[in-house]
């Protein structure tokens, strides 16, 4: 399995576990939004710090804004440039 | 059940609950420019004394004056503490086929995420009552609840002004716009220019404080900026900052990245093909993103318990100034180059 799998996997898990009611992780799609996963703001910046530490990351300021609410893809396209700069 | 009353499929960014629910109603009674109707956006510090750090906010009209505001949509905002006048209004709204939107309680809204967690003002159209159970569409969380009279009433009874009291809305299109012209962009850029500026008549700041009944205004336009960060700079060298004042300053800077990108959706609507035109609207959605990740930051830091994050928060802030100069420079050429004659209406 590859890198990205496996934080695919864990980011799956945490947005899964974190909604509002939880879901299983194979339900959550890439235009699956957070809205439709019943996150508002305040959950979602709490899931922005459990995946910090889940993932041991640190997600930039400029990538807290509305976009990254919108739907999983663009948010797992974030997490994923952040972890490959990580571990270059 | 009122036909077809379901949670709003999409959001657009930079809204909140009651901007959510007046869409999903508006859009239910088949009016077409119901994205467009959100439209204010000022700039001020509330301050509770002269000393004490206060709050950025940017709503300068009350709902009725801003749905009003070139859309000439009549809204009205009622309140009552009679519980049986209440549910007759409810009852009668349902019957006549005319939703309205109800003002709840999150901690006691039975089936919300908050339920007992947490007390928040929410908004909610009440879709149907049958047998004395009340369904109700929550366009914010994408739920419908269905509540039993007692539980409907509980969650409705909220605290405005030190007194409970139950609040709703309601809206009438009968003499609505269906068409906007050049002159009402032009009516609202100028208007959204003075509040943005802070260059006010002392009617206008005696308005606002009235709007801003808890913390008065003290200071409007590009010094309010200067006089929030300058205040908060002294927290800068505390150990620790309280998660209230955390969850206050992300609320207040919500309010101005909502009503800056609700300013931007409104703009996008006017037709006119003009460089200066795209110009403001870039400026406002950057504006909009800058305020809101200026908020994020904030619930972050507060989770996280991070004084770092607060110290980078003051910093973009007060980067924001530059845009929100360009903004003005940008409206004045706009309103010049259209000999925008309109003076500034004054709405009661």
């Amino acid at each position: 399995m590859s890198i990205d799998m496996k934080i695919d996997q864990k980011l799956k898990s945490v947005v899964a576990v974190n909604a509002n009611p939880p879901v299983d992780p194979e339900e959550i799609l890439d235009n699956t939004s957070f809205i439709e996963l019943g996150y508002d703001s305040l959950q979602f910046i709490k899931l922005i710090v459990d995946v910090e530490e889940y993932l041991e990351i640190f997600i930039e300021d400029e990538f807290l804004d509305a976009k990254l609410f919108e739907n999983y893809h663009y948010f797992e396209q974030v997490i994923h440039k952040i972890t490959s700069a990580k571990n270059v | 059940m009122l036909k077809e009353l379901t949670p709003l499929a999409s959001h657009s960014n930079g809204v909140d609950c009651r901007h959510l629910s007046v869409f999903n109603l508006l859009n239910y009674k088949q009016y077409s420019h119901f994205e467009s109707v959100w439209k204010q956006c000022g700039l001020f510090y509330t301050k509770p004394t002269d000393d004490a750090p206060g709050l950025l906010r940017s709503k300068y009209l009350n709902i009725e004056e801003e749905m009003h505001l070139v859309h000439n949509i009549d809204a009205f905002s009622l309140k009552t503490i009679d519980s049986q006048g209440f549910i007759n209004d409810c009852l009668k709204s349902i019957k006549h086929n005319d939703p309205i939107i109800v003002y709840v309680d999150t901690y006691y809204l039975k089936g919300n995420f908050y339920f007992q967690k947490k007390h928040m003002l929410h908004t909610v159209i009440l879709a149907d009552v049958e047998d004395d159970i009340f369904t109700l569409v929550d366009d914010t969380f994408y739920q419908i609840y269905q509540l039993e009279k007692t539980d409907f009433l509980k969650t409705a009874n909220i605290k405005r002004d030190d007194k409970y009291v139950y609040n709703y809305l309601t809206f009438s299109l009968k003499n609505a716009k269906d068409i906007l012209e050049t002159k009402d962009f032009l009516k609202v850029i100028n208007q959204n220019k003075i509040y943005l500026s802070g260059d006010l008549k002392e009617e206008q700041l005696q308005k606002l404080s009235n709007l801003h009944r808890d913390y008065p205004v003290k200071i409007t336009g590009m010094n309010a900026i200067t006089q929030f960060v300058k205040d908060y700079k002294y927290f800068e060298t505390e150990q620790e900052i309280s998660q209230e004042i955390y969850y206050s300053l992300y609320l207040s800077l919500m309010e101005l990245a909502n009503y800056h990108y609700r300013y931007f959706s409104f703009l996008k609507f006017c037709k006119l093909k003009d460089p200066d035109i795209d110009e403001l609207l870039d400026l406002l959605e950057d504006m909009s993103q800058e305020w809101r990740v200026s908020s994020n930051m904030m619930l972050k830091a507060m989770y996280k318990n991070d004084l770092n994050l607060f110290k980078r928060m003051l910093r973009k802030v007060e980067n924001i100034k530059m845009n929100l100069q360009l903004t003005l420079e940008r409206s004045a050429i706009i309103l010049c180059k259209y000999k925008y004659q309109g003076d500034f209406q004054y709405v009661d």
